[in-house]
Protein backbone atom coordinates (compact mmCIF):
# COMPACT_ATOMS: atom_id res chain seq x y z
CA UNK A 1 0.00 0.00 0.00
CA UNK A 2 2.91 2.04 0.98
CA UNK A 3 4.72 1.73 -2.39
CA UNK A 4 0.92 2.13 -4.36
CA UNK A 5 1.17 5.44 -2.43
CA UNK A 6 4.99 6.29 -3.27
CA UNK A 7 4.30 5.69 -7.49
CA UNK A 8 1.13 7.74 -6.80
CA UNK A 9 2.31 10.74 -5.51
CA UNK A 10 5.71 10.16 -7.94
CA UNK A 11 3.50 10.40 -10.87
CA UNK A 12 1.38 13.50 -9.52
CA UNK A 13 4.41 15.31 -8.38
CA UNK A 14 6.13 14.61 -12.29
CA UNK A 15 2.35 15.86 -14.07
CA UNK A 16 3.00 19.09 -12.05
CA UNK A 17 6.47 19.20 -11.99
CA UNK A 18 6.33 18.43 -16.08
CA UNK A 19 5.40 22.41 -17.10
CA UNK A 20 7.98 25.41 -16.76
CA UNK A 21 7.72 29.04 -17.97
CA UNK A 22 9.15 27.53 -21.09
CA UNK A 23 6.01 25.05 -21.62
CA UNK A 24 3.65 28.12 -20.63
CA UNK A 25 5.20 30.38 -22.69
CA UNK A 26 5.37 28.64 -25.80
CA UNK A 27 2.56 26.72 -25.55
CA UNK A 28 0.40 29.79 -25.22
CA UNK A 29 2.25 31.64 -28.02
CA UNK A 30 1.98 28.79 -30.23
CA UNK A 31 -1.83 28.74 -29.60
CA UNK A 32 -2.74 32.07 -29.73
CA UNK A 33 -0.50 32.48 -33.23
CA UNK A 34 -0.64 29.31 -35.03
CA UNK A 35 -4.06 27.68 -33.34
CA UNK A 36 -4.15 23.93 -32.83
CA UNK A 37 -1.11 23.30 -35.84
CA UNK A 38 1.90 23.03 -34.04
CA UNK A 39 0.05 20.41 -31.24
CA UNK A 40 1.98 17.95 -32.70
CA UNK A 41 5.27 19.06 -31.82
CA UNK A 42 3.67 18.77 -28.12
CA UNK A 43 3.64 15.09 -28.75
CA UNK A 44 6.55 14.56 -30.27
CA UNK A 45 8.02 16.33 -27.51
CA UNK A 46 6.57 14.19 -24.85
CA UNK A 47 7.66 10.88 -26.49
CA UNK A 48 11.68 11.99 -26.76
CA UNK A 49 11.36 13.42 -23.10
CA UNK A 50 9.93 9.99 -21.84
CA UNK A 51 12.11 8.02 -23.72
CA UNK A 52 15.25 9.79 -22.60
CA UNK A 53 14.30 10.76 -19.18
CA UNK A 54 13.42 6.65 -18.47
CA UNK A 55 17.24 6.19 -19.49
CA UNK A 56 18.37 8.67 -17.36
CA UNK A 57 16.54 7.95 -14.51
CA UNK A 58 17.67 3.92 -15.62
CA UNK A 59 21.28 4.42 -15.29
CA UNK A 60 21.19 6.32 -12.30
CA UNK A 61 19.13 4.05 -10.89
CA UNK A 62 21.58 0.89 -11.64
CA UNK A 63 24.63 2.85 -11.70
CA UNK A 64 23.92 5.06 -8.82
CA UNK A 65 25.74 7.56 -10.48
CA UNK A 66 23.97 10.81 -12.35
CA UNK A 67 24.39 11.15 -16.01
CA UNK A 68 27.11 14.25 -15.81
CA UNK A 69 29.42 12.28 -14.13
CA UNK A 70 29.11 9.39 -16.62
CA UNK A 71 29.21 11.38 -19.66
CA UNK A 72 32.69 12.77 -18.06
CA UNK A 73 34.19 9.44 -17.74
CA UNK A 74 32.74 7.50 -20.73
CA UNK A 75 33.22 10.32 -23.30
CA UNK A 76 36.75 12.59 -21.87
CA UNK A 77 36.87 15.51 -20.66
CA UNK A 78 37.19 17.94 -23.57
CA UNK A 79 33.68 15.65 -24.79
CA UNK A 80 32.19 16.85 -21.19
CA UNK A 81 33.34 20.06 -21.23
CA UNK A 82 31.71 21.01 -24.24
CA UNK A 83 28.15 19.31 -22.87
CA UNK A 84 28.72 21.30 -19.47
CA UNK A 85 29.69 24.65 -21.15
CA UNK A 86 26.44 24.20 -23.47
CA UNK A 87 24.05 22.70 -21.14
CA UNK A 88 25.39 25.13 -17.87
CA UNK A 89 25.00 28.50 -20.34
CA UNK A 90 21.43 27.29 -21.38
CA UNK A 91 20.64 26.50 -17.74
CA UNK A 92 21.53 29.81 -16.64
CA UNK A 93 19.13 31.50 -19.07
CA UNK A 94 16.62 28.78 -17.78
CA UNK A 95 16.97 30.12 -14.39
CA UNK A 96 16.71 33.85 -14.71
CA UNK A 97 13.18 33.06 -16.84
CA UNK A 98 12.19 30.71 -13.38
CA UNK A 99 13.27 33.45 -10.95
CA UNK A 100 11.63 36.14 -13.20
CA UNK A 101 8.12 34.08 -13.48
CA UNK A 102 8.22 33.71 -9.64
CA UNK A 103 8.58 37.75 -9.40
CA UNK A 104 5.92 37.98 -12.17
CA UNK A 105 3.27 35.18 -10.67
CA UNK A 106 3.56 37.41 -7.14
CA UNK A 107 3.61 40.73 -8.79
CA UNK A 108 0.42 39.74 -10.35
CA UNK A 109 -1.07 39.44 -6.94
CA UNK A 110 1.28 41.78 -4.94
CA UNK A 111 0.12 44.09 -7.66
CA UNK A 112 3.44 45.85 -7.88
CA UNK A 113 6.30 45.75 -10.44
CA UNK A 114 8.18 42.51 -10.87
CA UNK A 115 11.25 44.04 -10.91
CA UNK A 116 11.23 45.04 -7.78
CA UNK A 117 10.33 41.49 -6.36
CA UNK A 118 13.30 39.61 -7.98
CA UNK A 119 15.84 39.86 -5.22
CA UNK A 120 13.37 38.39 -2.97
CA UNK A 121 12.47 35.76 -5.45
CA UNK A 122 16.07 35.12 -5.43
CA UNK A 123 16.65 34.86 -1.84
CA UNK A 124 13.48 32.39 -1.57
CA UNK A 125 14.84 30.41 -3.96
CA UNK A 126 18.40 30.24 -1.99
CA UNK A 127 16.56 29.72 0.67
CA UNK A 128 14.24 27.02 -0.02
CA UNK A 129 17.26 25.05 -1.80
CA UNK A 130 19.17 25.56 1.45
CA UNK A 131 16.42 24.37 3.95
CA UNK A 132 13.70 22.20 2.70
CA UNK A 133 14.58 18.49 2.24
CA UNK A 134 14.88 17.31 -1.41
CA UNK A 135 12.08 15.37 -1.51
CA UNK A 136 9.41 18.02 -0.05
CA UNK A 137 10.96 20.22 -2.54
CA UNK A 138 10.03 18.24 -5.50
CA UNK A 139 6.67 17.36 -3.74
CA UNK A 140 5.31 20.54 -2.54
CA UNK A 141 6.21 22.37 -5.77
CA UNK A 142 5.14 19.68 -7.84
CA UNK A 143 1.72 18.91 -6.27
CA UNK A 144 1.05 22.82 -6.05
CA UNK A 145 1.83 22.45 -10.42
CA UNK A 146 -1.13 20.65 -10.71
CA UNK A 147 -3.18 23.65 -9.64
CA UNK A 148 -2.50 23.85 -13.85
CA UNK A 149 -5.04 21.95 -14.60
CA UNK A 150 -7.33 24.44 -14.26
CA UNK A 151 -6.42 24.78 -17.98
CA UNK A 152 -8.35 21.46 -18.84
CA UNK A 153 -11.09 22.67 -17.02
CA UNK A 154 -11.18 26.11 -19.31
CA UNK A 155 -10.82 24.36 -22.35
CA UNK A 156 -14.00 22.01 -21.32
CA UNK A 157 -15.45 24.91 -19.83
CA UNK A 158 -15.76 26.75 -23.33
CA UNK A 159 -17.05 23.68 -24.91
CA UNK A 160 -15.41 23.55 -28.30
CA UNK A 161 -16.48 21.42 -30.51
CA UNK A 162 -14.39 18.58 -29.86
CA UNK A 163 -14.46 16.97 -33.36
CA UNK A 164 -13.19 20.01 -34.85
CA UNK A 165 -10.47 20.67 -32.06
CA UNK A 166 -9.22 17.26 -32.57
CA UNK A 167 -9.42 17.62 -36.57
CA UNK A 168 -7.20 21.23 -35.94
CA UNK A 169 -4.83 19.27 -34.09
CA UNK A 170 -4.53 16.44 -36.55
CA UNK A 171 -4.00 17.90 -39.52
CA UNK A 172 -1.16 20.39 -39.45
CA UNK A 173 -0.99 23.50 -41.50
CA UNK A 174 1.32 26.40 -41.51
CA UNK A 175 -1.56 29.11 -41.47
CA UNK A 176 -2.53 32.13 -43.67
CA UNK A 177 -0.11 34.81 -42.58
CA UNK A 178 2.14 33.23 -41.58
CA UNK A 179 5.85 32.06 -42.97
CA UNK A 180 6.99 28.30 -42.91
CA UNK A 181 9.72 29.96 -41.35
CA UNK A 182 8.06 30.86 -37.89
CA UNK A 183 6.33 28.06 -37.79
CA UNK A 184 9.05 26.04 -38.37
CA UNK A 185 11.02 28.59 -35.56
CA UNK A 186 7.93 28.04 -32.61
CA UNK A 187 7.77 24.23 -33.40
CA UNK A 188 11.69 24.08 -32.36
CA UNK A 189 10.76 26.53 -29.59
CA UNK A 190 8.07 23.63 -28.38
CA UNK A 191 9.76 20.83 -28.67
CA UNK A 192 12.87 22.64 -26.76
CA UNK A 193 10.62 23.53 -24.21
CA UNK A 194 9.40 19.63 -23.76
CA UNK A 195 12.84 18.17 -23.77
CA UNK A 196 15.11 20.87 -22.18
CA UNK A 197 18.39 19.44 -21.11
CA UNK A 198 18.03 20.29 -17.37
CA UNK A 199 14.97 17.95 -16.90
CA UNK A 200 16.80 15.10 -17.63
CA UNK A 201 19.70 16.33 -15.41
CA UNK A 202 17.91 16.98 -12.45
CA UNK A 203 15.63 13.81 -12.88
CA UNK A 204 18.79 11.87 -12.67
CA UNK A 205 20.68 13.89 -10.11
CA UNK A 206 17.22 13.67 -8.21
CA UNK A 207 17.06 9.39 -8.72
CA UNK A 208 20.54 9.51 -6.52
CA UNK A 209 20.00 12.13 -3.93
CA UNK A 210 17.00 10.18 -3.29
CA UNK A 211 18.54 6.70 -3.58
CA UNK A 212 17.32 5.16 -6.14
CA UNK A 213 18.32 1.24 -6.56
CA UNK A 214 17.12 -0.96 -8.92
CA UNK A 215 14.28 -1.93 -7.00
CA UNK A 216 13.24 1.85 -7.92
CA UNK A 217 12.76 1.41 -12.20
CA UNK A 218 9.26 0.81 -11.30
CA UNK A 219 8.64 3.72 -10.08
CA UNK A 220 11.17 5.54 -12.57
CA UNK A 221 8.81 4.00 -15.07
CA UNK A 222 5.68 4.92 -13.53
CA UNK A 223 6.61 8.91 -13.28
CA UNK A 224 8.28 8.83 -16.69
CA UNK A 225 5.17 6.92 -18.70
CA UNK A 226 2.15 7.99 -17.08
CA UNK A 227 3.45 11.74 -15.40
CA UNK A 228 5.19 13.25 -18.12
CA UNK A 229 2.16 12.59 -20.68
CA UNK A 230 -0.21 13.01 -17.94
CA UNK A 231 2.10 16.43 -18.02
CA UNK A 232 2.00 17.05 -21.52
CA UNK A 233 -1.39 16.97 -21.49
CA UNK A 234 -1.35 20.07 -19.61
CA UNK A 235 0.66 21.34 -22.28
CA UNK A 236 -2.23 21.34 -24.85
CA UNK A 237 -4.75 21.69 -23.00
CA UNK A 238 -2.36 25.49 -22.33
CA UNK A 239 -2.26 25.84 -25.80
CA UNK A 240 -5.93 25.03 -27.12
CA UNK A 241 -6.91 27.76 -24.03
CA UNK A 242 -4.99 30.32 -26.09
CA UNK A 243 -6.28 28.61 -29.00
CA UNK A 244 -9.82 29.00 -28.08
CA UNK A 245 -9.57 32.30 -26.04
CA UNK A 246 -7.28 34.68 -27.56
CA UNK A 247 -6.60 33.27 -31.23
CA UNK A 248 -9.87 34.41 -32.16
CA UNK A 249 -9.60 37.80 -31.09
CA UNK A 250 -6.04 38.50 -32.38
CA UNK A 251 -4.22 38.58 -29.16
CA UNK A 252 -0.76 37.57 -29.39
CA UNK A 253 1.37 36.57 -26.25
CA UNK A 254 3.92 39.03 -25.27
CA UNK A 255 3.85 38.57 -21.16
CA UNK A 256 3.35 35.66 -18.40
CA UNK A 257 0.23 37.79 -17.64
CA UNK A 258 -1.21 36.68 -20.86
CA UNK A 259 -1.11 32.82 -20.11
CA UNK A 260 -3.88 33.39 -17.69
CA UNK A 261 -6.20 35.49 -18.86
CA UNK A 262 -7.92 32.30 -21.13
CA UNK A 263 -8.92 31.30 -17.68
CA UNK A 264 -9.71 34.31 -15.89
CA UNK A 265 -12.22 34.94 -18.92
CA UNK A 266 -13.72 31.56 -18.89
CA UNK A 267 -13.79 30.41 -15.43
CA UNK A 268 -13.52 33.03 -12.99
CA UNK A 269 -11.83 34.41 -10.10
CA UNK A 270 -11.19 30.87 -8.41
CA UNK A 271 -10.03 29.96 -11.83
CA UNK A 272 -7.44 32.51 -12.15
CA UNK A 273 -6.54 31.91 -8.09
CA UNK A 274 -5.38 28.58 -9.49
CA UNK A 275 -3.98 29.64 -12.49
CA UNK A 276 -1.71 31.84 -10.35
CA UNK A 277 -0.73 28.98 -7.91
CA UNK A 278 0.22 26.90 -10.63
CA UNK A 279 2.27 29.64 -12.45
CA UNK A 280 3.70 30.06 -9.00
CA UNK A 281 4.07 26.92 -8.35
CA UNK A 282 5.75 25.45 -11.88
CA UNK A 283 8.27 28.72 -11.89
CA UNK A 284 9.49 28.76 -8.58
CA UNK A 285 9.52 24.75 -8.59
CA UNK A 286 11.46 24.68 -12.04
CA UNK A 287 13.91 27.79 -10.56
CA UNK A 288 14.87 25.43 -8.03
CA UNK A 289 15.34 22.57 -10.04
CA UNK A 290 17.63 24.67 -12.49
CA UNK A 291 19.45 26.44 -9.21
CA UNK A 292 20.42 22.85 -8.42
CA UNK A 293 21.26 21.61 -12.07
CA UNK A 294 24.02 24.23 -12.11
CA UNK A 295 25.39 22.68 -8.63
CA UNK A 296 25.10 19.15 -10.01
CA UNK A 297 26.69 19.53 -13.17
CA UNK A 298 29.71 21.83 -12.56
CA UNK A 299 30.31 19.13 -9.73
CA UNK A 300 29.53 16.18 -11.07
CA UNK A 301 32.31 17.24 -13.85
CA UNK A 302 34.95 18.27 -11.72
CA UNK A 303 34.07 15.68 -9.01
CA UNK A 304 33.38 17.45 -6.04
CA UNK A 305 31.56 16.40 -3.20
CA UNK A 306 27.46 17.07 -4.24
CA UNK A 307 23.93 16.85 -3.48
CA UNK A 308 21.48 18.01 -0.56
CA UNK A 309 21.88 15.00 1.59
CA UNK A 310 25.56 15.74 1.84
CA UNK A 311 26.24 17.90 4.56
CA UNK A 312 26.62 21.63 3.47
CA UNK A 313 30.18 21.76 4.73
CA UNK A 314 31.26 18.82 2.63
CA UNK A 315 29.44 19.72 -0.65
CA UNK A 316 30.64 23.55 -0.38
CA UNK A 317 31.66 24.50 -3.60
CA UNK A 318 28.20 22.38 -4.48
CA UNK A 319 26.27 25.49 -2.49
CA UNK A 320 28.78 28.02 -3.78
CA UNK A 321 28.19 27.25 -7.09
CA UNK A 322 24.37 27.07 -6.69
CA UNK A 323 24.48 30.36 -4.97
CA UNK A 324 26.97 32.30 -7.76
CA UNK A 325 24.19 31.00 -10.34
CA UNK A 326 20.99 32.01 -8.35
CA UNK A 327 22.93 35.36 -7.90
CA UNK A 328 24.05 35.71 -11.61
CA UNK A 329 20.32 34.99 -12.81
CA UNK A 330 18.67 37.47 -10.53
CA UNK A 331 21.27 40.29 -11.32
CA UNK A 332 20.59 39.16 -15.18
CA UNK A 333 16.71 39.64 -14.96
CA UNK A 334 17.40 43.08 -12.75
CA UNK A 335 19.30 44.41 -15.82
CA UNK A 336 15.64 44.83 -17.31
CA UNK A 337 16.06 41.85 -19.32
CA UNK A 338 12.58 40.70 -21.03
CA UNK A 339 11.61 37.71 -19.40
CA UNK A 340 9.70 35.97 -21.91
CA UNK A 341 12.03 36.70 -24.35
CA UNK A 342 14.81 35.31 -22.33
CA UNK A 343 12.63 32.35 -22.09
CA UNK A 344 12.11 32.27 -25.95
CA UNK A 345 16.38 32.10 -26.19
CA UNK A 346 16.34 29.74 -24.11
CA UNK A 347 14.12 26.85 -25.18
CA UNK A 348 15.21 27.74 -28.65
CA UNK A 349 19.17 27.31 -27.39
CA UNK A 350 18.28 24.59 -25.52
CA UNK A 351 16.95 23.25 -28.78
CA UNK A 352 19.99 23.72 -30.54
CA UNK A 353 22.03 21.90 -27.66
CA UNK A 354 20.08 19.19 -27.20
CA UNK A 355 22.00 16.32 -29.03
CA UNK A 356 24.91 17.26 -26.56
CA UNK A 357 22.52 16.10 -24.00
CA UNK A 358 20.82 13.11 -25.28
CA UNK A 359 23.58 11.49 -27.17
CA UNK A 360 25.74 10.43 -24.26
CA UNK A 361 22.85 9.02 -22.52
CA UNK A 362 21.85 7.00 -25.47
CA UNK A 363 25.75 5.90 -25.12
CA UNK A 364 25.61 5.20 -21.95
CA UNK A 365 22.29 3.55 -21.28
CA UNK A 366 24.16 0.84 -24.10
CA UNK A 367 27.00 0.15 -22.03
CA UNK A 368 26.57 -3.07 -19.92
CA UNK A 369 29.76 -1.92 -18.02
CA UNK A 370 27.39 0.49 -16.30
CA UNK A 371 24.17 -1.06 -17.20
CA UNK A 372 24.67 -4.75 -16.94
CA UNK A 373 21.79 -5.93 -17.70
CA UNK A 374 19.76 -3.29 -17.90
CA UNK A 375 20.78 -1.98 -21.25
CA UNK A 376 18.36 -0.46 -23.60
CA UNK A 377 16.17 -3.20 -25.88
CA UNK A 378 16.14 -2.75 -29.47
CA UNK A 379 13.16 -1.20 -29.49
CA UNK A 380 13.85 1.41 -27.10
CA UNK A 381 17.44 1.91 -29.06
CA UNK A 382 15.51 2.36 -32.48
CA UNK A 383 12.92 5.10 -31.09
CA UNK A 384 16.34 6.77 -29.14
CA UNK A 385 18.26 6.80 -32.69
CA UNK A 386 15.33 8.19 -34.51
CA UNK A 387 15.16 10.37 -31.88
CA UNK A 388 19.14 11.77 -32.24
CA UNK A 389 18.55 12.29 -35.42
CA UNK A 390 15.72 14.49 -35.49
CA UNK A 391 17.55 16.19 -32.76
CA UNK A 392 20.90 16.68 -34.85
CA UNK A 393 18.16 18.27 -37.37
CA UNK A 394 16.48 20.57 -35.08
CA UNK A 395 20.05 21.55 -33.45
CA UNK A 396 21.08 22.49 -37.14
CA UNK A 397 18.33 24.39 -38.10
CA UNK A 398 17.95 26.41 -35.22
CA UNK A 399 20.11 29.28 -35.22
CA UNK A 400 19.83 30.04 -39.32
CA UNK A 401 15.48 29.85 -38.91
CA UNK A 402 15.90 32.64 -35.45
CA UNK A 403 18.17 34.68 -38.21
CA UNK A 404 15.64 34.34 -40.69
CA UNK A 405 12.49 35.10 -38.53
CA UNK A 406 14.46 37.44 -36.17
CA UNK A 407 13.93 35.55 -33.52
CA UNK A 408 10.70 34.66 -34.18
CA UNK A 409 8.99 38.40 -34.16
CA UNK B 1 39.69 34.69 -33.43
CA UNK B 2 37.75 36.33 -30.07
CA UNK B 3 37.13 39.40 -32.57
CA UNK B 4 35.38 37.53 -34.92
CA UNK B 5 33.31 35.80 -32.37
CA UNK B 6 31.99 39.02 -30.99
CA UNK B 7 31.83 40.21 -34.25
CA UNK B 8 29.29 37.18 -34.69
CA UNK B 9 27.70 36.89 -31.81
CA UNK B 10 26.72 41.31 -32.60
CA UNK B 11 25.52 39.64 -35.84
CA UNK B 12 22.98 37.09 -34.32
CA UNK B 13 21.59 39.53 -32.14
CA UNK B 14 21.10 42.49 -34.51
CA UNK B 15 19.08 39.69 -36.70
CA UNK B 16 17.32 38.16 -34.25
CA UNK B 17 16.26 41.73 -32.07
CA UNK B 18 12.53 42.60 -33.06
CA UNK B 19 11.10 45.82 -33.74
CA UNK B 20 14.29 47.15 -35.08
CA UNK B 21 13.53 50.78 -34.95
CA UNK B 22 15.58 52.73 -38.23
CA UNK B 23 14.45 54.55 -41.60
CA UNK B 24 12.41 53.16 -43.93
CA UNK B 25 13.50 54.06 -47.09
CA UNK B 26 10.84 52.57 -49.14
CA UNK B 27 7.01 53.35 -48.67
CA UNK B 28 6.51 49.62 -49.05
CA UNK B 29 9.19 49.03 -46.26
CA UNK B 30 7.28 52.06 -43.98
CA UNK B 31 4.21 50.24 -44.59
CA UNK B 32 5.26 46.87 -43.03
CA UNK B 33 6.56 48.55 -40.40
CA UNK B 34 2.93 50.17 -40.12
CA UNK B 35 1.53 46.79 -40.04
CA UNK B 36 3.54 45.50 -37.76
CA UNK B 37 3.09 47.83 -35.25
CA UNK B 38 -1.21 47.73 -36.16
CA UNK B 39 -0.77 44.31 -35.62
CA UNK B 40 1.20 44.65 -32.07
CA UNK B 41 -1.40 47.00 -31.18
CA UNK B 42 -4.48 45.14 -31.86
CA UNK B 43 -3.25 42.22 -29.77
CA UNK B 44 -2.76 45.05 -26.61
CA UNK B 45 -6.23 46.02 -27.25
CA UNK B 46 -8.37 42.94 -27.51
CA UNK B 47 -6.56 41.82 -24.21
CA UNK B 48 -7.58 44.88 -22.48
CA UNK B 49 -10.81 44.41 -23.81
CA UNK B 50 -10.91 40.58 -22.54
CA UNK B 51 -9.34 41.90 -19.38
CA UNK B 52 -12.23 44.21 -19.24
CA UNK B 53 -15.04 41.32 -19.43
CA UNK B 54 -13.56 39.09 -17.36
CA UNK B 55 -13.77 41.11 -14.63
CA UNK B 56 -17.17 42.54 -15.54
CA UNK B 57 -18.27 38.84 -15.57
CA UNK B 58 -16.85 37.09 -12.87
CA UNK B 59 -15.82 40.19 -10.39
CA UNK B 60 -12.47 40.13 -11.71
CA UNK B 61 -8.83 40.18 -9.33
CA UNK B 62 -7.91 43.34 -9.18
CA UNK B 63 -4.58 43.45 -9.16
CA UNK B 64 -4.18 40.91 -11.50
CA UNK B 65 -6.24 42.57 -14.11
CA UNK B 66 -4.25 45.91 -12.71
CA UNK B 67 -1.12 44.62 -14.00
CA UNK B 68 -2.32 43.45 -17.11
CA UNK B 69 -3.81 46.12 -18.88
CA UNK B 70 -0.90 48.46 -17.72
CA UNK B 71 1.17 46.01 -19.25
CA UNK B 72 -0.68 46.47 -22.13
CA UNK B 73 -0.59 50.25 -21.69
CA UNK B 74 2.75 50.26 -21.74
CA UNK B 75 3.00 47.84 -24.46
CA UNK B 76 1.19 49.89 -26.39
CA UNK B 77 1.93 53.41 -25.86
CA UNK B 78 5.64 51.74 -26.73
CA UNK B 79 4.43 50.80 -29.75
CA UNK B 80 3.58 54.16 -30.68
CA UNK B 81 6.94 55.72 -29.69
CA UNK B 82 8.94 53.05 -31.83
CA UNK B 83 6.40 53.85 -35.25
CA UNK B 84 6.77 57.62 -34.70
CA UNK B 85 11.11 57.06 -33.98
CA UNK B 86 10.64 55.28 -37.95
CA UNK B 87 11.23 58.24 -40.68
CA UNK B 88 8.89 58.56 -43.30
CA UNK B 89 10.16 58.79 -46.54
CA UNK B 90 8.06 60.11 -48.77
CA UNK B 91 4.82 62.45 -48.47
CA UNK B 92 2.41 58.91 -48.94
CA UNK B 93 4.16 57.66 -46.17
CA UNK B 94 3.62 60.67 -43.91
CA UNK B 95 -0.31 60.13 -44.38
CA UNK B 96 0.17 56.44 -43.89
CA UNK B 97 2.12 57.32 -40.27
CA UNK B 98 -0.63 60.36 -39.35
CA UNK B 99 -3.55 57.51 -39.91
CA UNK B 100 -1.81 55.17 -37.54
CA UNK B 101 -0.59 57.53 -34.84
CA UNK B 102 -4.41 58.48 -35.06
CA UNK B 103 -5.48 55.31 -33.92
CA UNK B 104 -2.79 54.20 -31.70
CA UNK B 105 -3.30 57.32 -29.64
CA UNK B 106 -7.25 57.09 -29.39
CA UNK B 107 -6.43 53.12 -28.32
CA UNK B 108 -4.18 54.34 -25.79
CA UNK B 109 -6.61 56.92 -24.28
CA UNK B 110 -9.43 54.41 -23.91
CA UNK B 111 -6.99 51.55 -22.45
CA UNK B 112 -5.32 53.96 -20.03
CA UNK B 113 -9.73 55.24 -18.85
CA UNK B 114 -9.85 51.29 -18.11
CA UNK B 115 -6.62 50.82 -16.23
CA UNK B 116 -8.05 54.29 -14.41
CA UNK B 117 -10.83 52.29 -13.82
CA UNK B 118 -9.84 49.19 -12.59
CA UNK B 119 -7.26 51.67 -10.08
CA UNK B 120 -10.31 52.68 -8.56
CA UNK B 121 -11.53 49.22 -8.44
CA UNK B 122 -14.46 49.86 -10.70
CA UNK B 123 -15.20 46.60 -11.74
CA UNK B 124 -18.94 46.14 -12.23
CA UNK B 125 -19.54 48.31 -15.59
CA UNK B 126 -15.72 47.76 -16.37
CA UNK B 127 -17.43 46.51 -20.25
CA UNK B 128 -18.80 49.74 -20.53
CA UNK B 129 -15.77 51.51 -19.95
CA UNK B 130 -13.91 49.47 -22.82
CA UNK B 131 -16.19 49.70 -25.36
CA UNK B 132 -14.87 52.49 -27.31
CA UNK B 133 -12.07 49.76 -27.96
CA UNK B 134 -14.50 47.88 -30.19
CA UNK B 135 -13.88 50.59 -32.86
CA UNK B 136 -10.14 51.21 -32.02
CA UNK B 137 -9.79 47.43 -32.41
CA UNK B 138 -11.89 47.32 -36.11
CA UNK B 139 -9.98 50.59 -36.96
CA UNK B 140 -6.57 48.88 -36.10
CA UNK B 141 -7.76 45.74 -37.96
CA UNK B 142 -9.18 47.33 -40.79
CA UNK B 143 -5.51 49.12 -41.30
CA UNK B 144 -3.87 45.93 -40.99
CA UNK B 145 -6.16 44.92 -43.91
CA UNK B 146 -5.70 47.95 -45.87
CA UNK B 147 -2.05 47.97 -46.01
CA UNK B 148 -1.26 44.57 -44.91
Amino acid sequence: MKKVLQVTLGILTAIGGFVDIGDLVANAEAGARFRMNLAWVVLVGVIGIVVYAEMAGRVAAVSQRPVFELVRERLGPQAGLVNLVASFFINFLTLTAEIAGVAIAISLVASVHYGLLLPLCGVLVWLVIWRMPFEWMERVFGLAGLALAVFVVTVWKVGPDWGSLFDAAASPHVPAGESPFSYAYFGIALFGAAMTPYEVFFFSSGAVEERWTRRDLALNRANVYVGFPLGGLLSLALMASAHLVLAPRGVSVDDLAQVALPVAVVVGKLGLAAVLVGIFAATFGAALETGLSAGYSVSQYLGWQWGKYVRPREASRFHLVVVLAILGATLFALSGVDPVKVTEYSIVLSAAALPLTYFPILVIANDPDYMGDRTNGRLLNAIGFVYLVVLVVVSAATIPLMIITRGGS
Amino acid sequence: MRLRVVAAAAVLLGACSSHPVGPARTFGAYEAKAVTTAESAVSSVETVRLAAEGGDDHGGFGPYLSVLVSDQEEALAGAQDTFRSIQSPNEDGDALGAELDEALGSALTHVTEVRTALRRGQLAGLRDVASPLVDDSAALKRFVEDHG
